[in-house]
């Protein structure tokens, strides 16, 4: 570059005279790496005024001012600076500045691209910062141990956790602390990190604090290794979980306590349904005796009264049962075959008067194979069926009821579809809710289908109805398949 | 002979009439105490002059011995003789409990009707 005498003023160089000054400095020559940093390719003319544009205006006017006092004392110099480089991206650089030993007009710059250098300095400070930072403000107690496990540098919060003074934790060693069920098993871990056969463990441990309480820790150690992979010490983190603990087993004494409450519950319900069931099954057991005695037509028209009568006090038995069972008890999952459960449950429901002139069809659109709770199944079942053979209409030339399974995903579809009595407008929203009966002559107990709602839920699917008063009602409903080889 | 072992004395009543009814050319004898009819079928086995069981009509809720101890003791003293239970609980966990037993051939729900005995009477 050809070197002209400048004066500098007082303050440095503004950027507008540094615009001027550059124009007088012309470029020689320069390599293919210069090139490169800035990203020039090789047919573009570099000017000086053009690469000063490039430096981050913070650094133009320290730059102009070294330059100036170069050319005006003929030193040298060296100064670190960022640049904007042709990607956008920052870069540091040094600079060197020297005169030619050759020609005392030329000045050679020597540039070389530090960005990464900084980057891992800034990378380490950072680091540092962080470390600093967990190990004073931190929760977790850290330990930093010799080879023979002795203390030698600890943080505020595991002091805190144990009450020991600085001068005391000098003098301590991990197994005066330790409950001593607890060192067999430490110190074999310890070993073998010793040993360089594991690189860390973690454990679960006991101590005394200084006021004697317990204090339940996870400690993980991780072990020291020098540069030839000698061990030299360990690091101890420990989490204190005394509390946790401490919620743990009052949690699961209340378990236990709950789950007593709910197998006598269960045991309550369980013969609280048999004792009441009893009674009803003698008499109506003693009613179908007398029936065979020579009495009146009025004496047996009372008789079918009475048994109606008892007939639904023992469905109404059977539904608190199943509403109290359903509440409380897990899915009992078994494989059965849907198909064959809804003819079952048609089967069973012949006892009822008329029952034998529905005409009854089940289809199944792919595989019926499900698995899920049957117990539960049965009662959703036996509901839908035994309401559509109640709410048959009689009036109609034919009483029709269509029941339709098919997969649907991981779930299985149900649609009870007859040609029934059928539910009016303002009672189809209520049907499902406890103690609502939308036919006020029937013997309905309005359990049921508040209790097929509820299993169908419980049993991870949905249930919706549609019906139009005088001719017919479909419910369908969902529950899920949880037999995962079925591919729908 | 049926043996019917059920503490409910009415439930008795109404069994025996049935049994009166529906085939009254057969013998019954009442149990109001689950041991009394192991025993009884002890005197069965040990005893050719005593008369042996078709089958026994068994109540799972009795005081003292309940339905399913005498299931117990009934099958580890090899009785060969079929079991039915009924029963007034409407607990479908008996049901599967019960088909566990090899020598419970039904279980069937109180009270006993006419047309139910009558399937029963017909296998025997």
């Amino acid at each position: 570059m050809k070197r002209d005498g400048y004066e500098l003023g007082p303050d440095g160089f503004s950027q507008e005279e540094m615009q001027q000054l550059m124009p007088h400095i012309e470029i020689l020559t320069y390599n293919r790496q210069f090139r490169e940093l800035f990203g020039f390719d090789e047919s573009q003319i570099i000017t000086a005024k053009r690469l000063f544009t490039f430096i981050k205006d913070d650094w133009k006017k320290l730059f102009g001012q070294e330059l100036v006092a170069m050319y005006n004392d003929r030193s040298s110099f060296e100064a670190e600076f960022e640049i904007i480089d042709a990607g956008s991206q920052t870069r540091h650089i040094y600079l060197s500045v020297n005169y030619s030993p050759e020609d005392y007009d030329k000045v050679v710059y020597g540039l070389l691209d530090i960005t990464d250098l900084r980057v891992s300095i800034e990378a380490l400070r950072d680091s540092e910062t962080r470390y600093r930072t967990m190990f004073e403000g931190n929760q977790l107690g850290v330990i930093y141990a010799n080879r023979m496990t002795s203390v030698i540098r600890f943080n505020p919060a595991f002091q805190q956790m144990f009450g020991f003074s600085s001068q005391e934790m000098n003098e301590l060693n991990e197994n005066d602390i330790l409950y001593p069920e607890y060192h067999e098993e430490s110190d074999r871990l310890f070993g073998l990190l010793r040993q360089g056969q594991i690189r860390s463990f973690q454990m679960e441990k006991k101590y005394k604090r200084k006021d004697g309480s317990d204090l339940f820790a996870n400690t993980t150690v991780t072990g020291l290794f020098d540069n030839r992979d000698n061990y030299y010490g360990s690091v101890t983190i420990l989490e204190d979980v005394t509390q946790k603990m401490a919620n743990q087993i009052f949690i699961e004494r209340q378990n236990d306590e709950l789950k007593k409450i709910n197998t006598e519950l269960d045991q309550f319900v369980y013969s609280a349904a048999h004792d009441l069931r009893s009674p009803i099954a003698n008499v109506i057991g003693l009613m179908d005796l007398i029936r065979q005695e020579k009495i009146s037509d009025r004496a047996r028209e009372y008789l079918d009264l009475q048994e109606k009568s008892l007939s639904r006090l023992d469905e109404f038995i059977s539904s608190i049962v199943n509403y109290s069972k359903n509440s409380r008890l897990e899915l009992n999952l078994s494989n059965f075959d849907l198909r064959e459960m809804i003819e079952d449950s048609i089967a069973q429901h012949q006892h009822i008067p008329h029952a034998g002139n529905m005409k009854v069809k089940v289809v199944t659109e792919g595989e019926c194979e499900l698995k899920s709770d049957k117990d539960r199944l049965n009662v959703v079942i036996n509901n839908l069926v035994s309401n559509a053979i109640r709410y048959m209409d009689c009036n109609k030339e034919e009483q029709k009821l269509e029941v339709v399974c098919r997969p649907v995903e991981d779930l299985c579809e149900v649609t009870f579809r007859d040609n029934g009595v059928g539910i009016e407008k303002e009672d189809l929203e209520k049907i499902f809710e406890l103690f609502y009966r939308a036919n006020h002559s029937s013997e309905g107990t309005g359990i049921g289908l508040y209790l097929v709602k509820e299993t169908v839920e419980k049993l991870g699917g949905t249930i919706h109805v549609d019906s139009e008063f005088r001719k017919g009602t479909e419910f369908k409903f969902t529950v899920k398949n949880y037999n995962d080889r079925v591919t729908s | 002979m049926i043996y019917l072992i059920d503490d409910d004395d009415i439930q008795n009543t109404i069994n025996v009439r049935i049994i009166e009814i529906v085939a009254p050319e057969r013998e019954v004898r009442v149990f109001k105490n689950a041991k009394r009819a192991l025993e009884a079928l002890k005197e069965v086995r040990e005893n050719a002059m005593e008369k042996e069981p078709t089958f026994l009509l068994l109540d799972l809720n009795m005081p003292q011995m309940n339905g399913w101890e005498f299931l117990k003791h009934f099958e580890d003293r090899q009785n060969p003789w079929p079991v039915y239970i009924l029963t007034s609980s409407i607990n479908e966990q008996d049901k599967s409990r019960a088909d566990k037993f090899p020598s419970v051939a039904g279980f069937l729900s109180k009270p006993l009707t006419t047309t139910a005995f009558e399937q029963i009477i017909a296998e025997y």
